[in-house]
């Protein structure tokens, strides 16, 4: 057999690994330079070093004690030191020094991360929360009707057997709800027949949506294998309480199906979840 | 040049960021796609990689060590995307290999399948080690410093990473082979 499995296997995790797409789609770039004029560079009045030996958790926790400690100590001076008026005395304590030193020391904010549950409407006064994780309304939010939520197919796309719808979803009443980030997607025509039927969700998180809010999701389709359907071609969304509602085809003429790929085979439908 | 293109980017020179951008995108993009197997998520990491990397570039002390840092980008804006949604990864079905097909070529895709499986059950943080190493050719401490770990975290991700995938193709392979190879 083969004397060294250890190399072959190396060599076909290598050749694995190298296989693939090395060059970025020119849209990646587009969309890069579209985003820079309107981003704003962080400031380098301290520019954080770039560590080469990271700290861990347990020197993070330490560093964090030892701020606190020096915080202390230095209120604890000021608390207890003689009273002003001897000699040298310099009166009301001025800001300190330390403390100003103190601040850059904080641990570098960390990379953004998009968040999927969604942040408060830009139409919301914009009173600026003191806090930085976004906190949600007390008050209960019922789930969105389906006759205020706008759905749309903005894009579709074609790749290796499959289609892929961009949907946009708007809140279209005039109250915020919520919509879950999952819901059973299919595939209709224009005569409302069900082309391709998914599943439901086995779990999803409610997303509460401002008036006016949008988000978005990708919806994938594979193997139609059934009659030709009548245009348009569109997706739609069944929620788990009955409601449906269709998206807006993208064009009133569409009637593209995905390929049959194998009669034997399921149809397939899935989607992303639902996100700003 | 291109720490002098780095500086005058920290600098706010959007044409400077263009050069360097462009000279990158694809290396980040190749990057991307290997860690997250996908090819439109690997364009949103590259994306959101870049743009991270114009927004935060005036903090990036030491300029010649520009290719690292952005690596360190871009594997974030990978387990950024790859947290993002579970659902549609756990979605993607394989294509069972074509069995009654002979020879290398079969053996071929079957191998393929084998490691596309395999390599998909590892985490993020497995993965990216994966792919600095093989794909990039980082060695160990040049990995420890891009992903921002300790030296023995990145060997123990590395080592980790090889057992698993060596693991499950192994596992993949064994109830199938005793017939076929006979076959």
């Amino acid at each position: 057999m083969n004397p060294n499995p250890r190399s072959t296997f190396e060599d076909r995790l290598n050749d694995f690994i190298e296989e693939g797409p090395t060059d970025a789609p020119p849209q990646v770039l587009d969309s890069v330079f579209a985003s820079v004029p309107s981003t704003a560079q962080r400031r380098a009045a301290w520019r954080m070093p770039w560590r080469t030996s990271p700290m861990i958790g347990f020197g993070r926790a330490l560093a964090g004690l030892a701020v606190v400690v020096a915080v202390a100590s230095a209120a604890l001076f000021l608390v207890l030191r003689p009273a002003p008026g001897g000699i040298g005395a310099e009166g009301s304590p001025s800001p300190s020094p330390t403390a100003v030193a103190i601040v850059p020391l904080t641990p570098v904010p960390s990379m953004p991360v998009l968040i999927v549950t969604p942040a408060p409407s830009a139409t919301q006064t914009p009173s600026p929360s003191p806090t930085r994780t976004p906190t949600p309304t007390p008050t209960p939010i019922g789930r969105c009707d389906p006759a205020n939520l706008a759905a749309r197919i903005t894009l579709w796309e074609g790749a290796a057997g499959h289609r892929i719808a961009h949907v946009e979803l708007t809140n279209a009443g005039s109250s915020r709800c919520t919509v879950r980030s999952m819901e059973k997607p299919q595939l209709v025509d224009g005569n409302g027949s069900v082309l391709i039927d998914g599943v439901a969700p086995a779990s999803s998180k409610a997303l509460t949506l401002a008036p006016g809010a949008v988000l978005k999701t990708l919806v994938q389709d594979a193997n139609y294998c059934g009659p030709a359907p009548v245009a348009p071609v569109s997706v739609a969304f069944v929620l788990s309480n009955g409601g449906r509602f269709v998206a807006t085809p993208f064009s009133r003429t569409d009637a593209t199906v995905p390929p049959c790929n194998g009669a034997g085979s399921a149809a397939d439908i899935e989607m992303q979840p639902w996100a700003p | 040049m291109q720490v002098g293109l780095v500086e005058r980017a920290q600098g706010g020179d959007q044409d400077a960021f263009a050069a360097l951008a462009t000279a990158s995108v694809d290396r980040c993009y190749a990057v991307a796609y290997r860690i997250l197997r996908d090819m439109h998520r690997a364009q949103d990491a590259t994306q959101q990689a870049l743009v991270s990397a114009w927004r935060d570039l005036p903090t990036l002390r030491e300029p010649e060590r520009f290719e690292a840092w952005l690596y360190r980008l871009v594997v974030r804006a990978c387990y950024a995307e790859a947290g993002r949604d579970r659902r549609w990864e756990a979605g993607v079905r394989l294509i069972p290999s074509d069995r009654s097909m002979s020879g290398d070529a079969a053996d071929s895709i079957a191998d393929r399948d084998e490691l596309e499986r395999g390599f998909r059950r590892l985490t993020p943080e497995q993965r990216a080690v994966l792919v600095l190493h093989h794909y990039v050719g980082y060695q160990l401490t040049e990995i420890a410093e891009t992903l921002g770990i300790p030296v023995g975290t990145a060997r123990s991700r590395l080592h980790y990473a090889t057992r698993q995938l060596r693991a499950a193709i192994e596992a993949d392979a064994r109830p199938t082979s005793p017939k076929e190879r006979t076959a």
